[in-house]
């Protein structure tokens, strides 16, 4: 390996450090809570959405299941991206008994459904109204990894190469 | 004599750490099939079968002369253990004599316990109608929040590329970038 080439991959190192993740843009286009919450703009009802988030609260009907979510902005992957701010609180719908000792708060959800309107959502003393998604679908991403996974898995990972064919050691960092 | 002596101290030390105060039915996998789901479609058919089952600790309800602990299933290890994730994960109550205190007893925590079915109790969880299948506890054993084993230092090469290559495994080039 000519110097040259060491030289380049070195200078490009960095950029690889700096990948962001951004929203999708078709998913970005969507009305968000927020937008809801404020009066800027109204879905119809039973317009399909994807929206997701970090789960607050978990609440057991007798037939179905509320959950609260503080939205974030989505991933292509339809990731939540908790690094954005957030785009509202809205109230997820779905049917049955969800498990809330699973579904703990703090995890991060997607669903796909339909909007139903606001509802109007209890939380302890206080009345609120949310904008309320009817789901027809839900994922749930997996928690922050433990610090066992999170090595299994590192962020950052050191390479030391060393070359015979051409000449050259280099020491690179990758994500 | 005193290095004799020494020599069966040591061994009765030894020998006493190899004892467990776990139960050998926590500890010794009975073969039992049935699952709490099992349970909650059949109570009737499947009231007196012995079950081991293990999982976290969600609540205490204390009654006047016994104590149901409100358990979510978890899937065990070798030695009776509750795994801290997976499984089917749903609730079952362990029905223990007398009192018990959920200050000891706490969420987070963890019990396996071997006993025979007695039906299912139907808690709410919020305004949900829960059917619980009870376990009428024979023997038990509580285990701390789990903890993630730490890793050991040798657990991951910190080169992800053969440092030794030619010598080492062969890799074609360019075998790190």
């Amino acid at each position: 390996m000519r110097p040259v080439h060491l030289i380049l991959i070195l200078l490009l190192m960095p950029a690889a450090c700096t990948t962001v993740v951004e929203p999708d843009p078709v998913l970005a286009a969507q009305i968000t809570p927020a937008q809801i919450n404020a009066g800027m703009r109204q879905p119809a009802m039973d317009e399909s959405l994807v929206w997701g988030g970090r789960v607050n609260l978990v609440t057991n009907l007798r037939d179905r299941t509320l959950i609260e979510i503080r939205s974030y902005p989505l991933s292509g992957k339809r990731k939540p991206l908790t690094d954005r701010p957030s785009s509202g609180n809205f109230v997820l719908e779905m049917d049955g008994f969800i498990e809330p000792a699973e579904l703990r708060p703090g995890l991060l959800v997607t669903a796909t459904g339909r909007y139903a309107g606001m509802l109007s959502y209890r939380e302890q003393a206080q009345t609120q109204r949310l904008p309320r998604l009817r789901g027809s679908g839900m994922h749930v991403w997996a928690s922050a990894p433990t610090a066992r996974s999170s090595r299994q898995h590192p962020d950052v990972r050191w390479n030391l190469g060393i070359g015979t064919h051409g000449s050259g050691v280099g020491v690179s960092i990758g994500l | 004599m005193p290095y004799r002596s020494a020599s069966m101290l040591m061994i009765a030390i030894l020998l006493g750490g190899c004892a467990s105060n776990i139960p050998p039915s926590i500890r010794i996998d009975a073969g039992e099939a049935l699952s709490v789901s099992q349970v909650q479609d059949d109570p009737r058919g499947t009231h007196g079968k012995p079950v081991r089952w293990g999982g976290e600790i969600l609540s205490v309800i204390n009654h006047k002369e016994y104590s149901d602990v409100v358990v979510l299933r978890r899937p065990l290890f070798n030695n009776g253990e509750p795994k801290p994730r997976g499984g089917e994960a749903r609730r079952f109550v362990a029905r223990l004599p007398g009192f018990v205190d959920p200050a000891e007893f706490r969420p987070e925590q963890r019990l396996t316990v071997s006993g025979h079915l007695a039906g299912v109790v139907t808690l709410r969880v919020g305004q949900y109608p829960y059917a619980h299948p009870v376990v009428r506890v024979a023997e038990q054993h509580r285990w701390e929040k789990y903890v993630e084993p730490p890793e050991p230092p040798w657990y991951r090469d910190p080169f992800y590329c053969d440092p030794w290559y030619p010598w080492g495994h062969h890799r074609h080039w360019p075998h790190c970038w």
